[in-house]
């Protein structure tokens, strides 16, 4: 039987609390950083083509510190101009390392037919803006106009990825390991839940409060915390390290 | 008489206190006004930097173009004179400019030379062979990677400039700005006519 007394009352609000957290992480939108090196939202290369270059990506990032990432999106969102959008991109993402900033953004927008290559300050040494433009209108183009969409990334990623290849190290291996932190499950609903049945065990003692409901709270929240804090790294996925861009790249359309 | 003697006492290390405390008020806002300038001043050289770089690449410009076949000259001209025109208004890369006048006046030059390089790429877009040299695309590409490197480097310089200004008219460290030499400092604006684009104006009896 559901009693309702302030236990309850606290329990009630604090699961309110949590879906209201959830709903925050979805609402970040275009920003939201990306989860893997290769990012296609607009379904335009297979599956098996995407997971391929995803691995490759991450072992180069692994190998030499470089974060080349692509997002792929089905059409620009009508407010920004394409330089403007990959710059705010790149500036919240922050790929490459601090140190070096050597990250390139590999942009495609499936509506538009347009592609931009937005490199970190640390990789204008090695992919200049007209290599980009070349890399664009001589590889990836062509392959576009002929429907190949998926030799069109092939190709690109591959034509990116030499060419930055030499330029720097990953001295420090492994710094993809989870990031975990005490503070993150505090305050995670799983922490929560944590101190909510610490608080009822106390509140039992007290006056006999009903823990059934926070058994079944319990089952909501552990559901809550897998879907809603997406640590990445956990997971061998992207996290930006830190760089800046200086609006360096090219763009060009099919 | 030990009254007085521990009034005495109390006083002096009220005062001791205030006085450190203010020195270490001053020294807090002081430094916050040297950071926080500097950071300006790096913005400055990196917008220099980059307004240089599209200043470079104008001889090897000229040169492709010249190349090609009856190209219209006076477009060329009009690019080599707003570049030459540059040296008139030159600020320091060492220090973030503090009159808005010269600040106004750098960025008419610069606005010159950027819209005579971009009449100069619509104009272009009619010559073919132009258009089929691989010399010509790559510089249209660095052309307009560094015109976009330009507005990032602005950006971040307005950016810097306001955190500065924000500081330095912010009550308390506006009573000791002055004193201590820091006056806000100008922003890049946007200017009147960059909305508009290019009007470009095919002059077909001169074939040179």
């Amino acid at each position: 039987m559901i009693v309702i007394n302030k236990m309850n009352r606290y329990a009630a609000i604090s699961f309110v609390f949590f879906l209201h957290l959830f709903s925050l992480q979805g609402a970040e939108g275009l920003l939201t950083a990306p989860k893997n090196y290769f990012n296609d939202d607009a379904g335009l290369v297979s599956p098996q083509v995407g997971a391929e270059l995803n691995a490759e990506l991450a072992a180069f990032d692994q190998k030499t510190s470089n974060q080349v990432v692509v997002v792929i999106q089905s059409s620009v969102p009508s407010t920004s101009s394409i330089d403007d959008l990959a710059q705010k991109m790149y500036s919240s993402w922050h790929l490459g390392t601090k140190k070096n900033s050597n990250g390139v953004l590999l942009l495609v927008f499936a509506k538009e037919q347009t592609i931009r290559i937005q490199t970190g300050y640390g990789l204008e040494g090695a992919l200049p803006d007209a290599l980009c433009k070349r890399i664009i209108s001589e590889v990836m183009i062509p392959r576009f106009q002929k429907g190949d969409a998926n030799q069109a990334l092939i190709d690109g990623v591959t034509a990116i990825m030499k060419a930055t290849a030499g330029e720097y190290k990953n001295d420090v291996p492994h710094k993809k390991q989870a990031r975990f932190s005490w503070w993150h499950l505090l305050f995670s609903p799983l922490g929560f839940f944590l101190m909510m049945i610490i608080i009822s065990f106390f509140r039992r003692q007290q006056s006999h409060g009903n823990p059934g409901i926070g058994g079944g709270l319990f089952m909501g929240g552990s559901g809550l915390s897998g879907g809603g804090t997406g640590r990445g790294n956990d997971w061998g996925g992207f996290s930006g390290g830190g760089g800046e861009s200086g609006g360096g790249g090219a763009d060009g359309s099919w | 008489m030990k009254n007085s003697f521990r009034i005495l006492l109390i006083t002096l290390t009220i005062i001791a206190l205030f006085a450190v405390s203010s020195v270490v008020f001053v020294v807090g806002i002081y430094n916050g006004l040297v950071s926080s300038s500097q950071l300006v001043d790096s913005s400055w050289a990196q917008v220099q930097n980059v307004y240089q770089r599209r200043a470079d690449l104008v001889p090897n410009l000229v040169q492709t173009v010249s190349g090609a076949a009856n190209f219209e000259k006076s477009t060329m001209v009009e690019v080599t004179e707003a570049r030459a025109s540059l040296g008139h208004v030159q600020l320091t890369s060492t220090q973030a400019p503090t009159d808005p006048t010269s600040l106004a006046s750098f960025q008419k030059a610069q606005g010159a030379l950027g819209s005579a390089l971009s009449r100069l790429l619509v104009v272009s877009e009619r010559y073919p062979d132009l258009k089929s040299s691989q010399n010509f695309r790559d510089l249209q590409a660095q052309l307009e990677g560094t015109e976009n490197r330009i507005s990032v480097e602005r950006e971040r310089f307005n950016t810097a400039v306001q955190v500065y200004n924000i500081k330095v008219r912010s009550f308390p460290a506006v009573l000791l700005a002055s004193i201590m030499g820091y006056a806000p400092k100008p922003y890049f604006t946007a200017t009147p006519t960059s909305e508009i684009a290019p009007s470009v104006k095919f002059d077909f009896t001169h074939q040179q």
